[in-house]
């Protein structure tokens, strides 16, 4: 009788384990199989599984009908379309059933009928992290520190956010009890983002995910994070300095150059530097995005036509942590190192970059793509200093 | 209450002992040279030195410790690699206090967040810091004449230098960044207590092109002087005392070779070698021995940190130098010949020269030997 006892609360704990998830997904909820053992792309349903296994069932409850397509596109099976990479984040059309992915009319688990008290825990019903796969927690699960992070609910804290100064400040955000929460930057609903950009973290293993390398994405990102006064239309130096404006160089603090809209009129952007023309050693440069490539962070010298009259925006400094390469002594070569990930949340060591968090959290220290020198040399090489 | 002023004290006594805001070497903030507390005993790098976010820095400045080579001498002042943090000794990439990122408003002001003098430990500041007056220095942030920069007559001229308001600064001698600086030489300062650091030659940070010179000196001497102080060449339009250099001469002697005396006591011969660590560079006989003839003086034989050279014999056929000793640092010991080593930039003597007045003119003119 105990015996019996004890299996069936054994069972049902390990069944809760097993299906907690209360709803929706895309590669970081719950630990959710991405893969069969064969290696194929279904999310196990060549192992019997069912979408039923992970999602709820759609209002109808009728069984088999899920509501896949609340995140997915229309060509879930198929080469994902750029909507399927929203998840329920905007599209919401007459058609479609995805605003009841979060909201729960009725009942629901906190404000704004989201599924739970606060917003960050309702971002985390998917986004959680579980597993190491998440924006947050990926890098701790590996074993790894963090070495610095854009803590949510924890701190108003802004540093460098005092344009006079350069020193912190504080700012009124709208994360738990006025923090920094993750719809500070990210609209949930993709309202009034940023220009779509391209994208660099891999999120899964399937190879729909390899072949969604390209795809642009808003990211979601405000174009007013933080409630800030200033407008970025685009992701770049001046989406930093919404919040970080007294990073900017164009003022009265001294900061490295940096390209904004304060410096020049036509600032360079994620999705527009000059990057080097290959990853052998060159001194040449072409536009293109930051994504995809680590030819971005070196700056041969003397500068290229492209780079000229150009300084740095602030993601040629803060980004994943990797190994961008060098320049080749005295400085009129670049070497840019390898672009390579192979699979999602770090899970190979030696993929360069290994983790795609930023700016969530990183491995190294204030979000640097490198570190100390290693990170000065990659546009002032020690032949050319004055 | 008396409990109460003694944690007071104490908080008082951490703080002051905990407030080093950085960088070292031995100048700065009158940090103890022996990095050692009251007991002797090798003490922590963190009172002197900042700490980054896991680890003191002292490999900033230092190649590491034990074995200290010319690379620790160099602080942070250039061998930047992908393996070394030495950028940010200098350098804060936001929020700066000054231009160029650096720690202060002006350039000056950076280089003496470590080359302070505080405590009389600096290249400025010790003569005076023992009661001494300064005789003649290259003043920084303060003026852009050079005393004998025209060329045509030898009368001043202005440069645009790199200091406050175009004035000569730190760099405008100094690459900080270890850049396109002259060949390493024998160094004459004693900087620190430690013996094992003394002696490794190094470049001083010396530009081949000081004060942005179109002369380029690939070492330390007369060349590197007249790279300012065009007037002050021979052989030129304006009558200056001989003094050996690339317009005189295919190899003309340098700092680190000229015609020294072969020993301390009196002798009439020489050997070529360094002037550094020796006093025996500052005579010359009568008749000038084979390394000397066809040779004049370069600049560093008249100019340099005062002292006791010792004299040419009355007929001065032979020449007896005075001993070298270095014994403490910064002029601390009074009878250390030179006692003070901080030429060129402050000396006791006026005109920086080494002897004065008919002192010097002896060293090598022996007045029975005169026309």
């Amino acid at each position: 009788m105990r015996d019996k006892g004890a299996l069936l609360v054994i069972a049902a704990i390990a069944a809760l384990l097993l299906f907690p998830a209360s709803a929706l997904a895309f590669d970081e909820p719950h630990s959710q199989p991405e893969t069969t053992t064969s290696g194929g792309t279904n999310h196990g349903f060549s192992l019997g599984r069912s979408c039923n296994d992970c999602h709820r069932a759609d209002i109808a409850g009728s069984p088999g009908s899920e509501d896949c397509l609340t995140c997915h596109g229309g060509t879930m099976y198929g080469t994902p379309s750029p909507e399927s990479g929203k998840g329920p984040h905007g599209v919401y059309s007459s058609v479609s059933d995805r605003c009841d992915a979060c909201h729960d009319v009725h009942a629901a688990g906190g404000l704004k009928l989201l599924p739970s008290a606060t917003v960050t825990a309702s971002c985390f019903s998917c986004h959680d992290g579980t597993g190491g796969k998440g924006v947050y927690g990926a890098i701790g699960a590996r074993g790894i520190a963090v070495g610095q992070a854009h803590r949510i609910d924890t701190t108003s804290t802004v540093p460098g956010g005092d344009p006079s100064t350069g020193g912190a400040a504080t700012m009124a955000f709208k994360g738990l009890g006025g923090n920094l929460g993750c719809d500070d930057c990210h609209s949930p609903h993709d309202a009034s983002t940023v220009a779509t950009f391209t994208i660099e973290r891999r999120r899964t293993a399937l190879k729909d995910d390899v072949a969604r390398v390209g795809v642009k994405t808003t990211r979601l990102l405000r174009r007013n994070p933080g409630g800030s006064v200033a407008t970025a239309t685009v992701y770049g130096s001046d989406w930093c300095l919404a919040c970080h404006r007294g990073r900017s160089s164009a003022g009265p603090v001294h900061n490295h150059p940096v390209d904004s809209a304060a410096a020049t009129s036509a600032a360079f952007r994620f999705e527009r530097v000059a990057v080097l023309s290959a990853d052998t050693p060159t001194s040449a440069t072409t536009f293109g995005t930051l994504g995809q490539t680590n030819r971005g962070y070196l700056m041969p010298s003397p500068r290229t036509s492209q780079q000229a009259g150009h300084a740095p925006i602030c993601q040629q400094c803060h980004a994943d942590a990797r190994d961008v390469g060098l320049l080749i002594d005295p400085g009129v070569t670049a070497d840019a190192g390898t672009f390579t990930i192979t699979a999602a949340d770090g899970s190979a060591s030696a993929d360069n970059p290994r983790f795609q968090t930023f700016p969530h959290e990183t491995v190294n220290a204030h979000l640097l793509v490198e570190t100390n020198d290693d990170l000065c040399t990659n546009c002032h090489p020690p032949a050319v200093l004055p | 209450m008396r409990r109460r002023t003694r944690i007071l004290l104490f908080a008082i006594v951490a703080a002051l002992w905990l407030a080093a805001p950085a960088f070292a070497y031995d100048e700065p903030h009158n940090m103890p040279e022996q990095h050692t507390g009251s007991g002797g005993v090798l003490r922590d790098c963190v009172p002197c030195h900042r700490l980054d976010e896991t680890k003191n820095q002292c490999a900033m400045c230092h190649a590491s410790h034990g074995v200290i080579g010319a690379n620790a001498g160099k602080g942070p002042h250039g061998l930047y690699t992908a393996t070394t943090d030495r950028c940010d000794a200098c350098h804060d990439i936001h929020a700066a206090a000054g231009a160029k990122l650096l720690p202060s408003a002006t350039v000056t002001g950076s280089c003496y967040t470590c080359h302070d003098g505080t405590g009389g430990k600096g290249v400025y500041g010790s003569i005076a810091m023992r009661g001494l007056a300064v005789g003649g220095q290259h003043r920084v942030d303060t003026t852009s004449t050079v005393p004998g920069g025209n060329a045509a007559t030898g009368g001043s001229a202005t440069m645009s230098f790199r200091g406050l308001n175009g004035t000569l600064g730190c760099n405008d001698c100094h690459s900080p960044h270890g850049a396109s600086t002259v060949a390493s030489f024998s160094p004459e300062r004693k900087r620190v207590t430690f013996s094992y650091i003394f002696g490794f030659k190094s470049d001083k940070l010396l530009r081949r092109n000081p004060g942005g010179s179109t002369a380029t000196a690939t070492v330390y001497g007369s060349d590197w002087c007249l790279a300012c102080h065009r007037g002050r060449a021979s052989m030129g339009p304006v009558n200056n005392h001989p003094v050996e250099s690339a317009a005189t001469t295919t190899s003309p002697y340098y700092y680190d070779n000229v015609a020294l005396l072969v020993g301390d006591d009196l002798t009439t011969a020489t050997t070529n070698g360094t002037m550094a660590s020796t006093n025996r560079g500052y005579l010359m006989p009568m008749p000038r021995t084979s390394q000397q003839r066809g040779h004049g003086p370069i600049c560093q034989q008249c100019h340099e940190d005062s002292r006791n050279v010792g004299t040419l014999s009355p007929d001065g056929l032979s020449a007896d130098a005075a001993t070298f000793s270095i014994t403490a640092t910064d002029g601390a010991v009074s009878t250390d010949n030179p006692r003070f080593q901080n030429f060129p930039h402050e000396t006791e003597n006026v005109r920086m020269t080494v002897e004065t007045g008919d002192d010097l003119c002896t060293n090598c003119h022996a007045p029975l030997a005169l026309p």
